[in-house]
Formats: C-alpha cells, structure tokens, sequence
C-alpha cells in the first residue's frame, strides 16, 4: 500500500517513461530519440564506476546508511557528470525549444504527402473573425490519379472538380464551367522543394501536446516566425496520416485566422462517381478558360530591389493575367502579378497602369491574415497580397523599381 | 507525532522512515509521517528523490539521468497543460481591430491610423462580393487624404451581415466613406484576392479549397 501511495514514485520512472513515449509519438523525433539514447550511452559509461561503487558500499553496510552515501555520492559526483553530458548532447524539452531543421523538414514531407495520398471526405471551416464560411471537401487517390471535389456550402453555389491537374469551377446557376490549370505545384516542384530548404532559418517548429481534432487524435506543431515578416503558424496534422487538419494563423498568440475540418472520415474509399458524374452535369455550360501567361519580372521592365525585400522570401512565379472587374468598370483588366513565397506563405503583388476612375483607395485592408496594401506609384498601381504583416507588404511595393 | 527530539535525530528518523517506505517496509503509521515528512520538509522531498534515483539506477543504468532533467521536463509539462488554449470561438471584432493597428504604426505608419467601422452593406448581386470583416485604414507611409472606408461583414447573405453588426459593438457608421465607396473598395480588390488565392495552392500548410475563403465570386467570368 505504501508503495502505491508513495509519491515520489512519480518523479523519475514516469518521467522517463513519458520521454520515450515521447521519443516515439512521431518520425519526425526519431532523431532527438537517437540523441537521447547517444546521450544514455554516454551516461551509462559515466555512472559506471559510480555504480559499481555504489553497489560495494550498498553489501557493507546497513540499507539506511547505504542510501545515504548512495544519495551524497550520486548529488555531488556522478550527478553532477551525468548533468554535464546530458547538457551537451539533448535538446531541452521545455516548451521554449525549437525542433531541429531536420525534424521540421520531415513533417513538411509527411504533411505533403498526406495531403496528396490520402483519401478522406470532410467539411473544412474557415473563420476569420467575423465570417465563418465552410465547405465540403472530397479528396481521392488511387495510386495514380488525383480527384478532388470541393462545394462551397455558403454563398453561390459552386463546385470545385479537380481531376489530376486540370480544376474545374462550376457555377450551376450561370452554367458556366471555368477550366485552369490546378495545383502549381505539379509545375514548379523545383522552386518550391528550393525554397523548403530555408523553411528552418525563417520558423522555429515547436512540436506541442497532441490533440485531438475533428475526432481525430492531431499533432500539434508550432511554426513561430523568427522576424516580422511573417505570421505564426500553429499546424494539427491527423496523427495516424499526417492529413493537415487544420491551420491558424496567429500573431503573437491571437488568432488571425483559422481553417480546420469540422469532421472527417479519412481513408475512405476512392469515389470517382462523385467527380464524374458532376463533370456530366455540367456538359451544356459555357465554358470559360482564363489564359494566364507565364513571363519574367525583368522581361516586363520591373526589378526587385532584393536589400529591399523582406527576408526569405523567393520568387516563385510571374504571370500576365486579366482580372474580371465587377460593377462600373466590368471588363478585363490586364495586369502582372509576381509571386513570392517564403516556402510556408506567399505574396502575390499585381502591377498594372494606374486608371483614377478605378482606382480610388490606397491603403491596407484586412481579411482573417490577409492583408491588402494598394498604392499608386507614379503613373502605376500597386496591389500587394498575402498572409503576412503589413509592413512586410510595404517592403515589397517599396522594392518594385522600373528599369 | 512530530514531538521533536533534537532537530538532527528527527530528521534522521524522518530519513530512515521514508527509506522503508522506499524498499516498501513501512508501516501504515511510518508511511502516513513519512508522507507528512515529504510534504512539509523540502529535504525530505530532495532525499525522496535520491533514494528513487538510486533505486531506479541500480535496476537500470538506463534510467539515470540528472534529477534537474526530471523537474525540468515536469516543470515543462506542467506549463504546457496550463498553458494549453483551444480557440474554437471566432475573436471579437475589436480584438482583430487591435491586431492590425499596431502592426501598422510598426511599420512607420501614420500613428493615428484608426480603424472605422462602416455599417454593413449587403453587396448587389452581379458582383464580386466579399465575405467576411473588411477594414480599410489609412495608407501608411503616405499622408494622404484618401478616404478611409470600411465594411464590417459585408457579405451575400443580408441576415448574416446584420448577425455580424449585432455581435460586435465597434461596427458604427462613420461619416468618411459612403456606402458606394465602401462597395467600390470591396469590389475592387475581390479579384485581386481571388487570383493572390489561386496562385497560393502550393503551399505546404493550405487545407483544401483555400481559394474558397472569404472570397466568392458570384458571377463567373462572361
């Protein structure tokens, strides 16, 4: 009984217990766990002597007074070894520590992958605040193509019908199809696995007490940003899969934004049906293809200042495009938009001729974590995009310069 | 029970009773003072823990380690479960206000940058329309006199544009932006967003239909 009760039992075994369940919990810490069982090795090699000293004096004498030496012997010398090497070797686990750049880049993989591989049908939740808007989701693999349908449950109706790279929006009510290419990623993997690379110089991953999340069981993880150019992330990734279930965005502990499954079924069966027949549904609407023309910053007469631009962040793309305006000015308005992405978030900044009966508010708007920053700079206007601070949106108009 | 002998020999009866108590050979009554002993006597607690750690390494060189690592990693723990938030309730619309203002006096801004609220206005059919809180405050790093205009949930459906004005007391009228300016400032940027959020699919940490949020667009391309 008294065993049982006793409560320092608690202190160290559990303790020790708990650091390896830790050590095991994901992929991602199977290098702090070789650290600590580097670091064991070395503490064996030092308590060695101690130990079998211990166990000498522990035969002699009484069990009492043995304890005693032990205690003395073990606070004052090994101890104080054993602190000395585990210092050295193992990360501190407190809650202000980061992961390793190694650690980081594993869940990255892990979360892409789940994200392309998994089948799973939900419903994703965004909030910003002061507007909830949520949609259904469906998201099939079978080893070869990818299909996905996503509904807008709020607002107009409209579904989402992706198949492999192709993206479909359908607008049932003006029976119009809208074909783009889907997934940049497909197009561009090498920019964007270069850019990972420096993922860890601009976050610190603190890998945080599980949770649990749309009935799943989620790692939680912490991607706090190391400056001011950028917004905090904190990442629930489903713990069995990987599958991201949800994301917020945060500023200095308050949540900006936050989009998450509200519930999810996650391995369900491929569903092509679903897809297809509303690819059918659609077979007598207008058809509607945006062209979108690939180019270069410095091929339009634009350069980036790079001592200008906030740290991290690459460009991953420059495209031409015509936006469709609504109300007094419809139309198309053509413009440029350059693309910048710090391998966690992007900026988008459009350039196009400045038109006083269109463009009639500089400033900064915001919506959940997006921010918004128009300025007109001679006979140009400016549109700055992107989850990010403000002043990092003002870094990047002030770094356009034309050449 | 704590009748005191000398100081010396109760603490070393206090000593010898929680080493029974360690090898579980303590009576009821040893284990009730000793228990006294550890709560009331920090070394008492700090003898505890020595006699555990010399038991744990005599069954196991692996679990040695330095007890400062154990009251660490509790003492991380601890902090970790109190200080565990779950937001699941959207923030007060003054909260998010108080977010971008002072992100924008950071920058260099115009330091009385304020935030003004427009009542909502339920946008025309046929548009872009914005869904959700939308504030424009006064361009930084220019002294302009470009009106400030703001909409605070303007969205397609009228009923939760006025859910939104309830909910939040900051949503109040002012006299700088008419209704018109504050739809045409909507409208302008609804594209912009629509095209920054198609071109953001790549990125590692988007859930799904990323380009759904917060913008929709009512009428397609013609």
């Amino acid at each position: 009984m008294a065993q049982v009760l006793s409560p320092g039992l608690l202190l160290p075994a559990p303790a020790a217990r708990a650091r390896r369940a830790l050590a095991r919990v994901t992929p991602a810490r199977t290098a702090l766990g070789r650290r600590l069982s580097v670091a064991r090795l070395a503490t064996r090699r030092a308590v060695q002597p101690r130990v079998a000293s211990v166990r000498g004096t522990l035969l002699r004498v009484s069990r009492f007074s043995g304890a005693l030496v032990c205690a003395a012997a073990l606070t004052t010398g090994s101890a104080r070894v054993l602190a000395q090497s585990l210092r050295a070797a193992v990360p501190p686990l407190s809650a202000s520590s980061g992961e390793s750049a190694a650690d980081l880049r594993a869940w990255l993989v892990r979360i892409r992958d789940a994200a392309v591989r998994s089948n799973y049908v939900g419903t994703i939740v965004n909030s910003t605040g002061t507007s909830v808007v949520s949609s259904r989701v469906g998201h099939y693999f079978d080893g070869r193509s990818t299909l996905e349908r996503i509904d807008a449950l709020d607002g107009e109706p409209r579904s989402m019908l992706r198949i492999n790279d192709e993206m479909r929006t359908l607008w049932p009510r003006y029976r119009v199809a809208v074909i783009e290419p889907a997934d940049p990623r497909a197009a561009f993997p090498a920019l964007v696995s270069g850019n990972e690379k420096h993922i860890p110089e601009l976050y610190e991953l603190h890998v945080q007490p599980a949770q649990r999340i749309a009935g799943h069981d989620a790692d939680r993880l912490l991607l706090k940003a190391r400056d001011d150019s950028r917004f905090d992330h904190v990442i629930w990734a489903d713990h069995a899969t990987g599958l991201l279930l949800r994301v917020d965005v945060q500023l200095a502990g308050r949540t900006l934004e936050s989009s998450g499954f509200s519930d999810v079924n996650i391995g369900v069966k491929p569903d092509g049906a679903a897809i297809y027949n509303e690819l059918h549904r659609a077979d007598g609407f207008r058809t509607v293809r945006p062209a979108i023309e690939h180019t270069k910053l410095e091929a339009e007469g634009w350069a980036m200042q790079a001592s200008l631009l906030p740290p991290g962040f690459m460009a991953l793309d420059c495209v031409r495009r015509a936006l469709d305006l609504p109300g007094d000015a419809a139309g198309q308005a053509k413009v440029l938009q350059a693309i910048w992405s710090d391998g966690i978030t992007h900026v988008s900044l459009f350039i196009e001729p400045f038109q006083p009966q269109r463009h009639r508010s500089e400033g900064l708007t915001v919506i959940g974590a997006t921010h918004t920053l128009t300025r007109r700079v001679n006979d140009m206007w400016l549109t700055a995009v992107g989850d990010v601070p403000p002043a990092a949106l003002d870094q990047f108009v002030r770094a356009l310069e034309h050449k | 029970m704590s009748q005191p002998d000398s100081d010396r020999s109760s603490s070393e009866s206090s000593r010898r009773i929680l080493s029974a108590l360690a090898d579980g050979d303590a009576t009821d009554g040893e284990a009730v003072r000793a228990f006294q002993s550890w709560r009331d006597d920090p070394d008492a607690r700090a003898a505890w823990h020595s006699y555990q750690l010399i038991g744990d390494v005599l069954r196991s060189e692996d679990l040695a380690c330095e007890p400062a690592a154990d009251e660490a990693f509790l003492v991380a723990l601890r902090a970790r479960l109190a200080g565990e938030p779950v937001v699941l309730a959207p923030q007060p619309r003054a909260e998010e206000t108080a977010v971008a203002a002072p992100a924008v006096a950071n920058a260099g801004a115009a330091a009385r940058s304020r935030a003004r609220w427009q009542g909502p206005v339920a946008m025309a059919a046929g548009f872009l329309v914005v869904i959700g809180g939308l504030n424009i405050v006064r361009p930084f790093g220019h002294g302009s006199d470009t009106p400030v205009a703001s909409t605070a949930g303007a969205a397609s459906v009228p009923l939760m544009a006025s859910a939104t004005a309830v909910n939040n007391g900051a949503v109040v009228a002012t006299g700088q932006a008419t209704p018109a300016q504050t739809k045409a400032a909507a409208d302008q940027l609804a594209p912009y967003l629509a095209a920054h959020r198609q071109s953001a699919m790549n990125a590692p940490f988007q859930m799904p239909g990323n380009d759904l949020r917060n913008v929709s667009l009512v009428q397609p391309a013609q």
